[in-house]
């Protein structure tokens, strides 16, 4: 054990393992997690199966130790297990827990469906929309497009202007007003320039979490649906795949796509999200026209006023 | 090798802007509840406050100052207002600058606004406009001092060939406010496209034209241009009034935009804004009969006027922040047809089927709204009651006063 001084924030967990064991970087290490070679130019994101998600919140855990992001909060919510909330400057993935107890609505249930049946949870996350409102919203050049299809904030260009935040039709992207810049996910932007799968994705010991690149997924996903009807699950449906719910506004496609068992609004998710940018163009030609008119008239009460002098008038 | 991927990527995105409606939902699932997630909003709410409201009020201030000082300009009106415009949109740019460069959340990195310019984006669009436009009215007010202090000509040569670029961009400056507040999703404000623009472009001139009749330099002087801008501002609020009392009507129709209709900023909208800033201002407008010389009466309607743009402008603010914290407007946004070739949404089919069927469980927006119509109706014969009231009462003191006469 060393015998080093440490800052009193440096945990005292992390004091005991202060060296790697390894002696160096696994290349390409998302071939041994995901089964993928991760390579810049290729569009990459994740396909959450809420059917296989258990609520162990071991991808929000993942995301804030790889992250380094503090405590959203302290205390209880009263919204079943969920403490969290929502995502924000400082969550940036987040597990849903839906309560579905018809019994006795309002109360303590008396019956319970048999094998859980009564819960869904959903990990929730940026989505890394193929139209990012955001993105398109940003005025500094902060937010972009990686090499790896993903969205990304710079936290040393952002200067905290706040307008990606409304511009997001998925509640994502947060000012936090600690340092004052926008934050989101990131899909772990430096993981996968090292090699690595993202932090959630790795640590979801159930595989709701899948990473890869998307057209991989979306043919997996679609399979999955396949599968889930034939067992019997109707309601099973992609969300934010093309063509489908959450893809619509000019939003094309979501690269963080979700098979849900529920509407969307259950799990806080728009059914028909807009990309307010597409409209940019058309509202600002109706302000100019108007101002238009306006100066036009402005001008034409001069005329008239210049031709018909009236007593008082100087020059 | 990489920027050439990126550009190819970039551009098969923009090709594919509005692809086909969404697939339907699964039959199975059941129809909207009315609530989301613990009632928690799906959206982060926008983070502007007075400040930005003051900014907005300023901007139109200045912008339009701007554009009525050029077309005096240009049509030969008298200087002193000319002169007053130039000073006030130099003053207006200066402040709503310097205002929005301290709402920012890191002031320091302002200029970073000035690195690139998005199309796409309002903001960038604004910030490009007001920049530019205080640089040009500075250089405007800068050649309209110099032929102040003697040097006539080669000053109002200056102050001309600077304040048409510093008009033009005053254009841009006053309408992309509706914009910016339109393109976002916050319910109340993305609801209301395409009207928030060209109410804030009405707005820009009718403000400037109110605060230039408050400058004490009109008196006598310059009877004609102070007549002409009386009538100016006379229309553009009328317009503004009209387009005011139609985003009324649809805000209080929709079933997304209750942090407006159904909250306590309702009244200042409606009574507030509508009622003594707008309504007020222009029968007093009336009443002044568009008189030559400046009186207390036309005073009185300016500063009505200015204050029912403070009001408007905070409430718009404030309202669409407060609707990107309901839950339910924001669904409401979502689930109705907008723009594009999204014009069917998913779950329509079945939610249209329900309807038809009058089953128990069809969704609340859908249940309330023949009664929001039917009161939005209402609404919209009282006010137009209130309207023609108004303008019968200012005609009826106008005629009394013209017999005594």
């Amino acid at each position: 054990m060393t015998s080093a001084v440490y800052p009193p924030a440096v945990p005292m967990r992390a004091r005991d393992h202060t060296e790697s064991t390894l002696s160096r970087v696994i290349p390409d290490e998302s071939e041994l997690t995901a089964g993928i070679t991760i390579r810049p130019g290729r569009t990459y994101g994740f396909f959450t199966d809420t059917s296989l998600c258990i609520g162990c919140k071991a991808c929000e855990v993942a995301c804030k130790e790889w992250n380094a992001l503090p405590a959203q909060q302290i205390g209880l919510t009263a919204n079943s297990y969920d403490h969290t909330r929502e995502l924000s400057a400082i969550t940036w993935r987040h597990v849903t827990f839906i309560e579905q107890i018809e019994d006795n609505p309002g109360c303590r249930a008396n019956r319970l469906k048999p094998f859980q049946s009564h819960w869904l949870m959903m990990s929730d996350v940026c989505k890394h929309c193929k139209q990012a409102g955001c993105l398109d919203a940003c005025p500094t050049g902060a937010l972009f497009r990686t090499e790896f299809g993903t969205v990304v904030v710079q936290q040393d260009i952002c200067n905290g202007c706040a307008y990606c935040v409304p511009a997001c039709p998925f509640g994502v992207v947060e000012i936090n007003f600690s340092d004052g810049k926008a934050h989101k996910c990131t899909l772990c932007y430096d993981r996968l320039k090292g090699g690595f799968e993202p932090a959630c994705a790795k640590s979801c010991p159930t595989n709701s979490i899948q990473f890869g690149e998307v057209d991989v997924l979306l043919t997996r996903a679609a399979r999955r649906v396949e599968k889930l009807h034939a067992l019997g699950v109707d309601n099973a449906y992609l969300y934010g795949a093309p063509g489908t719910a959450g893809a619509t506004g000019g939003i094309q496609q979501l690269y963080c796509f979700f098979l849900l068992l529920d509407r969307p609004e259950v799990y806080n998710l728009p059914v028909a999200p807009q990309l307010p940018s597409g409209r940019v163009a058309k509202s600002l030609g109706t302000g100019l026209a108007a101002v238009a008119g306006l100066g036009a008239l402005a001008a034409v009460l001069m005329t008239q006023q210049s031709k018909a002098p009236r007593p008082g008038r100087k020059r | 090798m990489q920027r050439a991927k990126m550009t190819t990527y970039r551009n098969e995105a923009r090709r594919e802007i509005y692809p086909a409606p969404a697939a339907p939902l699964p039959a199975a699932l059941p129809g909207y509840a009315g609530h989301g997630y613990y009632d928690l909003t799906p959206i982060k709410h926008s983070h502007y406050k007075w400040n930005t409201a003051l900014a907005f009020l300023s901007t139109q201030i200045a912008g339009g100052s701007q554009i009525i000082a050029t077309v005096a300009d240009l049509r030969g009106q008298n200087r002193r207002m000319v002169r007053a415009g130039r000073y006030l949109a130099v003053a207006g740019g200066m402040n709503s600058a310097a205002i929005l460069i301290a709402a920012l959340h890191t002031p320091r990195r302002w200029y970073n606004m000035l690195r690139i310019f998005k199309k796409s984006s309002p903001m960038s669009i604004g910030i490009w406009s007001i920049s530019p436009f205080t640089f040009f009215s500075g250089l405007a007010a800068a050649g309209q001092v110099a032929a102040d202090i003697g040097y006539t000509r080669s000053g109002n040569w200056a102050g001309r060939a600077f304040s048409l670029p510093a008009a033009l961009l005053g254009s841009v400056a006053i309408a992309y406010m509706g914009t910016e507040l339109e393109e976002t999703n916050m319910p109340a404000w993305a609801s209301a496209y395409p009207l928030m623009a060209p109410l804030y472009a009405c707005a820009g001139v009718s403000n400037a034209a109110a605060a230039l009749l408050l400058f004490p330099m009109h008196n006598g002087t310059c009877g004609a241009t102070t007549a002409s801008i009386k009538k100016l501002a006379f229309v553009s609020g009328a317009a503004e009034l009209a387009l005011g009392a139609v985003l009324d009507g649809h805000w209080r129709r929709s079933a997304e935009a209750s942090a407006i209709a159904q909250s306590r900023y309702e009244p200042w909208y409606r009574i507030g804004f509508l009622g003594i800033g707008m309504l007020g201002s222009l029968a007093l407008r009336l009443w002044d009969r568009f008189d030559t010389n400046r009186s207390r009466v036309s005073n009185a309607a300016s500063v009505l006027k200015l204050a029912g743009a403070m009001v408007q402008q905070t409430v718009l603010v404030y309202a669409g922040q407060e609707s990107g914290r309901r839950a339910r407007d924001y669904f409401a946004y979502t689930r109705e047809p907008k723009i594009g070739n999204n014009a069917e949404h998913a779950d329509q089919p079945a939610d249209h089927a329900k309807k038809s069927a009058g089953s128990a469980g069809k969704d609340r927006a859908t249940r309330t709204l023949p009664k929001a119509r039917r009161s939005s109706s209402r609404s919209a014969v009282a006010w137009g009651l209130f309207a023609c009231g108004a303008l019968l009462i200012s005609a009826a003191v106008l005629r009394k006063k013209e017999s005594s006469r």
